[in-house]
């Protein structure tokens, strides 16, 4: 059930109505919400339904068992929900993948590789179901929250419809809270969640499909039939497309999520206009990004350690969170990419601080936009290897950059126009939209209505024909 | 670069929003106002659905908002609309 279909919409109509009748009877309530999480969930695959109340129910048993431990804490419970959760994420995602990896290397020396390859369908969200669970584990084996009051309330956190299938990965310190709470909440900041759903359908049906269509799947399905400026179109309407497509789930994960009175936090800010790869991190899937940082790199020993070992955890941060991302090598070396790039900016960083080197004799604003045309371009040459479908393909859309040709096929004015228009979306992160949302809260509820109505008639208007899922669905 | 982590904590501390009974009048006339303007097309496109329980499930629940929408007109406006856009399509492929 893709949100921007009619399927969704009367489902979450229903979900609406039910949720804020019941919301002052507690267990009607959650079983409610957890039923219709649950329900959301099967739309996808019933079979999977199953797995996730295992993920649900061992990894409570094992929150509660590390809970009870005292100071300092028997890190054994943590380390099984670990390994409990790491091992099913393998199994579905990585089984394959590292299958045929040993099938080749054992080819190439010779060797019988004994291992069966088996054909899996990939439970669909998987990746972010098992990054909250460990998140919520290792928090309570640390202390910094409590276990959930009970199975049913874990249960809802695991499962709670807007956040499950893409993320934004809330972190259990965030929502539980805010479970407890729910029958409380007396205001619903119905502005912020409008333009958040708006613009999300806007992003996605509109600007996000048209680059999909138009650009980006013509370049990146026949990458020996692009040259020069066509390639470069096609790297930055990616780019575009997919700060468009991912964001636009996000924010309507968060729109939904406050119409429910849930609040959750942003997942992108700007990433374009970044000025450093580690800023470019800050605010690209903030949600991904912080959980690396907690639960990989601090514990690996983050920057408080020697130089070199600083730089080593930054690339072996990267390399997990790109193979994260997807089985494949492509994505380990856009992964490996951003990681070698972080420490050496790290490094340049480190040199230019203990040189003292002179400052460029430009304006800051001039250093700004040339930095982050630089960022620009460095996330674009990593975005070859996530988009790409084979190295061979990146490595060869790469190289033919640099193949001049007189005719361009995919530079008109619309494809121009509309990456413009990716670009300028950016602005609607954060809290740069906030008099719009103040003045969507100021209009009488009937106007609102009315207001959405019309919006969204245009957004169905101006998209192409159909909606395409979603690309963060794959990981 | 301006913390957005707690936007709506911020928001909730400023008094932001409204009651839940308007958000609830504003939804409510969302889908009203969504049905009457697009039940005439959501009808075509079930219709275009391969033939079942869903899609029969699927009319019977859209044929009465496809009939309020035909017949107050408002269909009418997201035809123009249609119409409006299929043009500057057309002279986009034209040119």
């Amino acid at each position: 059930m893709l949100f921007p279909t009619l399927a969704f919409g009367i489902f979450f109509l229903l979900v609406f109505c039910g949720h804020w009748l019941l919301v002052r009877y507690q267990l009607p309530w959650k079983i409610f919400i957890l039923g219709v999480s649950w329900f959301f969930y099967a739309c996808w695959d019933w079979r999977f339904l199953g797995l996730l109340i295992l993920y649900t129910v061992v990894n409570h048993c094992l929150a509660l068992a590390a809970s009870r431990c005292g100071t300092p804490p028997d890190k054994r419970w943590m380390i099984m929900a670990v390994i409990f959760n790491i091992g099913l994420l393998g199994f579905f995602k990585y089984y394959g993948f590292f299958t045929i990896s040993a099938y080749a290397a054992c080819a190439r020396l010779g060797l019988a590789c004994p291992l069966p390859l088996l054909d899996f369908v990939l439970p669909v969200g998987i990746s972010f179901i098992t990054f909250r669970a460990i998140s919520y584990v290792i928090d309570v084996h640390r202390h910094v929250i409590e276990p959930a009051h009970s199975l049913v309330d874990f249960a809802i956190y695991k499962a709670f419809f807007p956040q499950l299938i893409a993320g934004p990965i809330i972190r259990a310190r965030h929502f539980l809270p805010q479970l407890y709470r729910i029958a409380s909440v007396a205001r619903v900041d119905s502005g912020r969640a409008a333009v958040l759903i708006l613009g999300g359908l806007f992003k996605k049906m509109v600007i996000a499909n048209y680059l999909a269509e138009k650009l980006v799947d013509p370049v990146f399905t026949n990458p020996a039939t692009f040259y020069g400026l066509d390639v470069l179109l096609g790297v930055y309407g990616y780019a575009l497309q997919l700060y468009c497509d991912f964001s636009a789930y996000s924010d309507i994960a968060i729109g939904v999520a406050l119409l429910l009175g849930f609040d959750f936090p942003e997942n992108f800010n700007a990433p374009y206009f970044a000025t450093s790869l580690r800023d470019f991190w800050s605010r690209w899937h903030i949600s991904l990004s912080t959980w690396l940082r907690d639960y990989l790199y601090v514990p690996l020993g983050g920057s408080r350690c020697s130089m070199a070992r600083t730089y080593t955890n930054l690339i072996l941060t990267f390399l997990l969170g790109g193979l994260w991302h997807g089985a494949s090598w492509t994505f380990v070396t856009w992964g490996a990419l951003h990681g070698g790039c972080l420490a050496l900016e790290r490094f340049a960083r480190d040199l230019t601080g203990r040189l003292n080197l002179p400052r460029l004799p430009l304006p800051d604003r001039a250093v700004r936009f040339f930095q982050r045309i630089l960022v620009i371009h460095v996330v674009c040459l990593t975005w070859f290897f996530f988009r790409g479908q084979s190295f061979g393909d990146a490595m060869l859309l790469i190289n033919n950059i640099f193949i001049l040709q007189g005719h361009s096929q995919l530079f008109t004015p619309f494809v121009i126009f509309m990456l413009v228009a990716g670009f300028s979306t950016q602005f609607m992160d954060g809290a740069r939209l906030a008099p719009v949302w103040n003045a969507y809260n100021r209009l009488p509820p009937v106007w609102q209505g009315l207001a959405a109505a019309v919006v969204v008639t245009i957004i169905v208007v101006l998209g192409p024909e159909g909606v395409a899922p979603f690309i963060y669905f794959q990981f | 670069m301006k913390d957005i982590s707690n936007i709506g904590a911020e928001r909730h501390a400023a008094g932001c929003g409204q009651p839940v009974r308007c958000v609830a009048a504003a939804v409510f006339s969302f889908y009203i106002f969504a049905g009457l303007l697009n039940g005439v097309a959501m009808q075509k496109n079930i219709e275009l659905l391969p033939y079942g329980t869903r899609r029969e499930v699927c009319l019977s629940l859209i044929r009465p908002v496809a009939w309020l929408s035909r017949h107050t007109h408002a269909a009418d406006l997201r035809t123009g609309l249609d119409q409006f856009i299929l043009m500057h399509k057309k002279k986009d492929i034209k040119e």
